[in-house]
């Protein structure tokens, strides 16, 4: 086995159960993922593995203060380099329960190294259960904060189980300060006709690793609709394996990012249409300025049964500078005759066009290009419902995008 | 009536759903089965070769034994047992045939089935004001004749059998063999540097528009053997060529393998048409038999302004595993991949192209139409890359698929790199049904099944097999409809 | 010439076509007319033989022969020309090529020579002259890109090539402004003929203004509710479908 996994797995608990002894036996047997592998073609964890090679020094472990919500009035669970931070169990909302402890198993995931490794190694976990029908108005907020008191790495996972017919928005906030690799390992489960709102930011610390892996398994008549907004990390992976099990079961995946400096951010989703009758619908839009570089997988598949299947992807990213790269895998794969399935990958720099015209209305070129930067994204910022949680997220893009813009000019 | 369609008509009184699908009983002048560097040796020296083609030979044949099998593909066949294959078959005519005439009359007859029109006088007899096509026939491993030669070496152009110009043209065949798909590329091309035995060679000259097509007919008959031709095509400045490639095989229970490799380089202000009709036997409806058609097509457009575009109809073969790219080096140069592919019953391909774009204002199009029908399984997939230096690249992609059935399954699997902000990089994927709407359409106007499918498949290849030449086009619109058949009702 | 006896239609499980009687003798025209969703296009869709339209009861006979029990090709073999409501889009597929395609499938079922490629544009050119088609128009995808008015001049253009014994045209007006209508009315009134029988479903009377119909029927509710001559569409004109509607068809 590889040194690097051999680093991440010291911490290996000597009273793990056969689930995590199993997942650690199964991580250090594949090892950390290779651009050898079809999956991993286009990221490197080769930084990752000089960064734990290096054992970063422990960074002093003050209590880190606490951001503002995205949403108004949110329940908020904190949770602090893989650790929740004081109690999480009654939340005064109707309906919900929320428990501590990892149980998460990796059954259904077929050979993921990085969900392996958070469910072998995590810290901590939490158990979200929402009874059937209930609707809380109150969103739940759940805060991961990184602080480089551990820098060789913290996990986490985290299990969201919706009852028939119930809803629910869960907003996810990843933040921290110096360096650190975390893992998160995340299971969804919606039961027929439940529905839930899933929003997540990833502004974590310039000089973290953030590999998170979520499987969502929709039921009939139910829907998720995710959002995610990637603007922080030295090297994030966001990936999301969606199930839809049921028939009239619907997933939206809403993805923006921006990346700049050398960040490399990823996002790869996979959704399976297993039963007739089901749609999906993908839209990620990137910004990359610097010399950052962006990765889109994207895969479809519909199975033989899985006849009337709508299933739509796009992928956009608009190169800010030369050294800038994007590399697109949208893929389809098709066992049912009766689909509409599309996808469509776009590459390419700001309407040199579009860009005269505004300077020559006497907008000054750098905020006449964050114009047309922010026109490019709000297509997929206009699919969140909630108005307030829109405008922070775009104001913290807006930030991450002006702080470069002025170098450029 | 041109001398493709007539063909098509003579193969289809032939009666059998497969339509090249008979064999030649002519003796066969073979190596001893089974892969070694012996047997490397022995090819080499049949064809009398040069020391340093040798040694590159057995180089590869060296660095082919450490190779893996690829395994990305979308293609599922059993492991190949390449010690179980013949790697030299030439027809037994005693000495070299030193014209046409001296060709035995049964080979002859083979290519008039097939309606190779490897008689000048056959071409002549085509419609009149058609084109001119010059012919390369390929037999197992040999080149049996060329035609037109005389006309062609007026103008400079070589036309010739690869082993020929080995001998003819030391200079040219060593300045530019693998120097665009290198020996190690790939596992089948690296076996086909070690054990490649003919293939057609086409050198134009500076300036020239090559006045006729030029074409190469392949076809696999010995049972057991495999077919591993190698072509080499150089369009020096300014110079224009057309060529057309077709290739069938006899129906036989055995899976046979092809691995091909074509090399095609463009110098500046050049332009490289290449098209291909492939139809190899596609094994029976269970998927017992068929070609293994594993090849390597790569086009260098080394010059300014050069262009490359690739067009191939692809019908046949029970597997298929084929990517015609361009390299697109010099400033301004273009390339294109238009593709249509057929797989029906038990047939696998996985197909597309590569564009890699190096040079400034390179531009690049892809248009790729899959049918898939009865069971079978087909993948587009495809590179565009844009290097740093790309600066102002274009690429625009379209691939569609359209599914006939529910028992097949059609794959998109596009990989976009771009690392030039000036690039602009387009792709848009669908997949579809033929709609009930459109048969019932057709019915009503009398067209039965097979023909209104047939007839809106063809349209959905049209944008593709506009870029056929003529002769070509004709033969594979019927082509799509044979392929096709038994897949509706 | 066809001859509609005690009809029963489904589709999807529910019963549209509820009983309909209609003969139409040859070298007559006649014209349904109906409200929406009384079963106009399940009619037309049933005669020319579309899946998902279920004969659960009832007779066709077509020049002599049983109807149903034949494919939508054997069908057109047999002179049923149907002229689409809404015709289809198909991409790639040049007009001319599908025309020719379809008029020598034709002419091969019947047991015809095919026409070669000189006497089919004969034959094409002098129609679509007729029709106001021109060859720019021949040479474009079937209907992709057609405005309504060309569709409707195609399925005519067709109708006239193929030469059908019979003609069923399911509302040849719809999309149509009033010189577009005259054209279309103008190619139908040239293929009347003594040997040759129409069915013309329309939802509105003017189309008959244009194409003076021997017979109009009224079907309401998967039924035919009345008949009479040309007067009857003008009464229907003046009192609405709702006096002839569900209270006398039920």
């Amino acid at each position: 086995m590889d040194s690097t996994a051999e680093i991440l797995l010291e911490r290996f608990s000597a009273e793990a159960d056969a689930d995590r002894t199993a997942a650690r036996d199964r991580f250090r047997a594949a090892g950390l993922p290779t651009p050898g592998q079809e999956a991993w073609k286009f990221t490197n964890l080769r930084p990752l593995a000089q960064f734990l090679d290096a054992r970063a020094e422990p960074a002093n472990d003050s209590t880190p203060d606490l951001p503002g919500r995205l949403v108004d009035g949110a329940y908020r669970v904190v949770i602090i380099d893989g650790r929740v931070d004081g109690e999480a169990s009654g939340t005064g909302i109707g309906g919900l329960s929320l428990s501590r402890g990892s149980g998460l198993q990796s059954g259904t995931a077929g050979n993921r190294a990085l969900r392996d490794l958070s469910i072998a190694m995590a810290d901590d976990g939490l158990r979200i259960v929402l009874e059937a029908n209930a609707a809380p108005a109150q969103a739940l907020e759940l805060v991961f904060i990184g602080t480089g008191s551990r820098p060789d790495g913290h996990h986490f996972t985290l299990e969201m189980e919706l009852g028939a017919n119930s809803a629910l928005t869960v907003v996810e906030h990843h933040l921290g300060s110096n360096a650190y690799a975390a893992t998160l390992a995340t299971d969804v489960r919606l039961a027929d006709g439940a529905r839930l709102r899933h929003v997540k930011l990833q502004d974590e610390s310039d000089a973290a690793f953030h590999l998170s892996d979520c499987a969502l398994e929709i039921g009939r008549d139910a829907s998720c609709e995710r959002f995610v907004l990637s603007v922080g990390s030295r090297l994030a992976r966001d990936e999301v394996h969606v199930a839809l099990n049921g028939q009239g079961s619907s997933v939206r995946l809403l993805g923006a990012y921006a990346g700049r400096g050398q960040q490399h951010l990823d996002h790869t989703t996979h959704i399976d249409h297993k039963v007739p009758n089901t749609s999906s619908h993908e839209v990620y839009k990137g910004v990359l300025d610097d010399r950052s570089r962006g990765v889109f997988q994207g895969g479809i598949r519909v199975m033989q049964d899985a006849q009337k299947t709508a299933g739509h992807q796009l992928n956009k990213a608009l190169l800010l500078s030369r050294q800038a790269e994007i590399d697109s895998k949208p893929a389809l794969e098709i066992y049912a005759d009766d689909v509409v399935c599309s996808h469509g990958a776009t590459a390419g720099e700001i309407d040199e066009d579009a860009l005269f015209y505004l300077r020559a209305r006497g907008i000054d070129a750098a905020a006449a290009k964050n114009l047309l930067v922010q026109a490019f994204l709000d297509e997929v910022f206009d699919g969140i419902a909630d108005e307030a949680l829109r405008e922070r997220l775009k104001d913290r893009v807006h930030d991450a995008l002006q702080v470069e813009g002025s170098d450029h000019g | 009536m041109a001398a493709t369609a007539e063909t098509i008509q003579q193969v289809k009184e032939l009666g059998d759903r497969y339509k090249y699908g008979f064999s030649t009983d002519i003796e066969s002048d073979m190596a001893p089965k089974g892969l070694s560097e012996d047997i490397v040796r022995f090819i080499s020296a049949k064809k009398e070769e040069p020391e340093w083609l040798l040694e590159w030979r057995l180089k590869a044949y060296r660095h082919w034994l450490t190779m893996p099998e690829p395994e990305w593909a979308f293609v599922d066949f059993p492991q190949i047992d390449y010690q179980d294959a013949y790697y030299y078959a030439a027809p037994k005519t005693g000495d070299k045939p030193k014209s046409l005439d001296e060709v035995d009359p049964k080979l002859l007859e083979t290519y008039a089935k097939l309606g190779i029109p490897l008689r000048e006088q056959e071409v002549l007899a085509g419609v009149e004001g058609a084109p001119k096509v010059a012919v390369d026939a390929v037999f197992d491993s040999v080149s049996v004749g060329t035609t037109y030669k005389k006309q062609l070496e007026a103008k400079g152009i070589i036309f010739c059998a690869i082993s020929e110009a080995i001998q003819t043209h030391p200079e040219l065949v060593r300045k530019y063999l693998g120097s665009v798909v290198p020996a190690a590329d790939n596992k089948h091309s690296c076996l086909n540097s070690a054990v490649f035995t003919d293939g057609s060679f086409v050198y134009i000259p500076k300036g020239v528009r090559c006045p006729m097509e030029l074409s190469t007919y392949f076809r696999i008959n010995q049972e057991n053997t495999g077919q591993f031709e190698r072509t080499l095509i150089i369009a020096d400045e300014g110079s224009y060529v057309s060529y057309l490639e077709g290739c069938t095989a006899p129906m036989r229970d055995e899976n046979q393998l092809h691995a091909a490799v074509v090399e095609l380089i463009a110098l500046d202000d050049a332009e490289i048409k290449y098209s291909t009709v492939q139809n190899w036997y596609p094994g029976d409806e269970n998927g017992k038999g068929g070609i293994y058609n594993f090849v390597t097509k790569r086009g260098a457009c080394r010059g300014r302004n050069s262009k490359i575009s690739w067009t191939q109809v692809e019908t046949g073969s029970s597997i298929t595993w084929k990517y015609p790219s361009c390299i697109l080096q010099g400033d301004n140069s273009v390339g294109e991949f238009y593709s249509v592919a057929i797989t029906n019953n038990r047939q696998q391909a996985d197909t597309g192209t590569k564009m890699i774009h190096i040079g400034k204002n390179t531009k690049s199009t892809i248009i790729s139409k899959g049918i898939s029908a009865g069971h079978a399984n087909q993948t587009y997939r495809g590179l565009v890359r844009i290097q740093p230096g790309a600066e102002g690249a274009r690429n625009y992609t379209q691939c569609d698929s359209l599914l006939i059935g529910d028992k097949c399954g059609a794959h998109t699997v596009p990989y976009i790199e771009a690392k030039n902000s000036s690039a602009r990089v387009e792709h848009e994927a669908t997949t579809s049904k033929i709609s009930d709407e459109q048969l019932f359409y057709c019915r009503q106007r009398g067209l039965s099944d097979e023909e209104a499918v047939a007839l809106i498949v063809n349209g959905f290849c049209r944008e593709v097999m506009r870029e056929l030449p003529m002769e070509f086009a004709v033969e594979a619109t019927k082509l799509v409809g044979i392929s096709l058949e038994g897949s509706v009702g | 010439m066809l001859k509609i006896e005690n009809l029963h239609v489904e589709v999807d499980g529910k019963e549209i076509i509820r009983g309909l009687d209609l003969e139409v003798p040859k070298g007559e025209v006649h014209a349904i007319m109906g409200p929406n969703g009384a079963g106009k296009s399940t009619l037309s869709y049933t005669l020319a033989g579309r899946d998902g339209y279920t004969v659960t009861d009832g007779k066709v006979t077509f020049r002599g022969r049983d109807l149903l029990d034949r494919e939508p090709e054997e069908r057109a073999a047999d002179g049923l020309f149907l002229g689409f409501q809404y015709p289809v889009e198909i991409p790639g597929v040049a007009t001319l090529t599908f025309l020719k395609t379809a008029v020598n499938a034709v002419r091969r079922q019947r047991g015809e020579a095919e026409y070669d490629a000189m006497q089919f544009m004969k034959l094409v050119r002098g129609k679509a002259k007729d029709l106001n088609i021109s060859d720019e128009m021949l040479k474009r995808p079937v209907n992709v890109g057609f405005s309504g008015g060309e569709k409707k001049r195609n399925e005519i253009l067709q109708m006239a090539v193929l030469d059908p014994a019979f003609c069923l045209l399911d509302e040849t007006d719809s999309g149509l402004d009033i010189d577009a209508l005259k054209v279309v009315a103008d190619g139908v009134n040239a293929l009347r003929g003594p040997e040759r029988g129409m069915l013309i479903i329309t939802h509105y009377q003017r189309l008959l203004d244009h194409i003076v119909p021997d017979r109009v029927h009224i079907l309401a509710e998967g039924r035919i509710v009345e008949s009479g001559d040309k007067d009857l569409a003008l009464e229907l004109e003046k009192k609405g479908y709702a006096s002839f509607g569900t209270d006398r068809a039920a």
